[in-house]
């Protein structure tokens, strides 16, 4: 779903469906996404996937996701 | 830039379309709903066998997410639907989902003789300790001292311990998380679906846009840090002793789990006894 922006990795955002929340980046606990400088149309900044070979797929970010924009692939 | 709707993992049980929600960035509500919405994909609950009925206020809308049939009802009314519809059809799951405002302040009366019969259904309700919707006025559940926009000096009212409350009206599954223990709080969610009789979920949930502007508590990102900094799990304490003081302490956790004669087996029993005799 949506557009992967960072590897070819299992973790996956929705650009759309994100509001800027910023939990991802604080509670992921491998420190997998990073916060991009760029602003999208709608004015917020979705996370980018930075290290995933970090993720060891503990699936929290798919439930500690308000806005339903993140999504691992099993 | 595409959206792929029918890719997405919760297709099934959400409805994708109407993503992304109406609530505000950082709003704990949605965490709730994905979090519900997991726990029937971990369960693979039979979507036909659910009803989600909800009341008025931003967690109101959630039952309009959920692809099942659902019930969006007039306000404080929606265990009274829920009531009908368990009576009704005793095979459905009823699920009430709706904020602190619409199940205690107008709702309050449904809320406490549902727990005292003992229906079977699972309540979750969303605690922003204020009326999130309309602007932020106070609510049953405002803390002593928080500013809102009917109490810009500071609240002055008792509020309610809401885990306290249904559990001395009768609930036989009663827990408080926050929506940071979202993990803890799916698993709760699992055990309430599987609980025959009226079961209830707290949930903190941090609202950014109004309570947290009026108190000076940052954005949704420095709510939940903060929720992260004074949440203390007691599993198994009485919830009056589970304080709820947002700044200081809130002692999550499950708090009650016990079992009880359910209503709608006993309105069968009660027929089938009656047709018989």
């Amino acid at each position: 779903m949506g557009q992967n922006l960072g590897l070819a990795g299992p973790v996956q955002v929705n650009r759309d469906f994100c509001k800027r929340c910023g939990y991802y980046f604080e509670f992921c606990p491998r420190g997998v996404f990073e916060r991009p400088d760029e602003i999208t149309l709608k004015g917020v900044t979705p996370p980018r996937i930075n290290e995933w070979a970090e993720c060891t797929m503990c699936s929290l970010c798919t439930l500690l996701r308000p806005d339903i924009a993140v999504s691992i692939e099993v | 830039m595409t959206r792929a709707i029918e890719e997405h993992p919760l297709t099934g049980y959400l409805r994708i379309d109407r993503v992304p929600h109406i609530w505000c960035e950082g709003c704990g509500l949605g965490i709730l709903l994905n979090s519900f919405v997991q726990a029937l994909k971990d369960l693979e609950f039979d979507m036909d066998k659910l009803v989600v009925v909800s009341g008025i206020g931003c967690t109101g809308r959630a039952s309009g997410y959920i692809k099942s049939d659902a019930y969006h009802t007039t306000h404080g009314r929606a265990i009274a639907f829920a009531t009908g519809v368990k009576v009704a059809n005793p095979d459905l799951k009823v699920v009430v989902i709706s904020g602190d405002g619409d199940l205690f302040a107008i709702g309050g009366n449904h809320f406490i003789h549902a727990a005292r019969r003992n229906i079977d259904m699972l309540v979750i309700c969303a605690n922003n300790f204020n009326y999130g919707m309309t602007g932020g006025q106070l609510g049953p559940t405002t803390p002593i001292g928080s500013r809102t926009q009917t109490s810009p000096y500071g609240n002055i009212e008792q509020p309610f311990n809401l885990s306290a409350l249904a559990a001395c009206s009768g609930a036989v599954y009663v827990s408080r998380w926050t929506t940071l223990h979202v993990r803890r709080l799916t698993e709760s969610i699992k055990k309430g679906i599987h609980k025959k009789g009226f079961s209830f979920i707290e949930v903190i949930a941090p609202c950014s846009t109004v309570y947290g502007r009026y108190n000076r508590l940052g954005d949704g990102l420095d709510m939940m840090n903060d929720l992260k900094e004074i949440s203390v799990i007691k599993h198994g304490i009485y919830p009056t002793e589970a304080t709820i003081e947002p700044g200081k302490e809130i002692v999550v956790g499950d708090f009650v789990d016990i079992e009880k004669p359910e209503y709608s087996d006993m309105v069968q029993a009660f027929i089938k006894e009656q047709m018989e005799g």
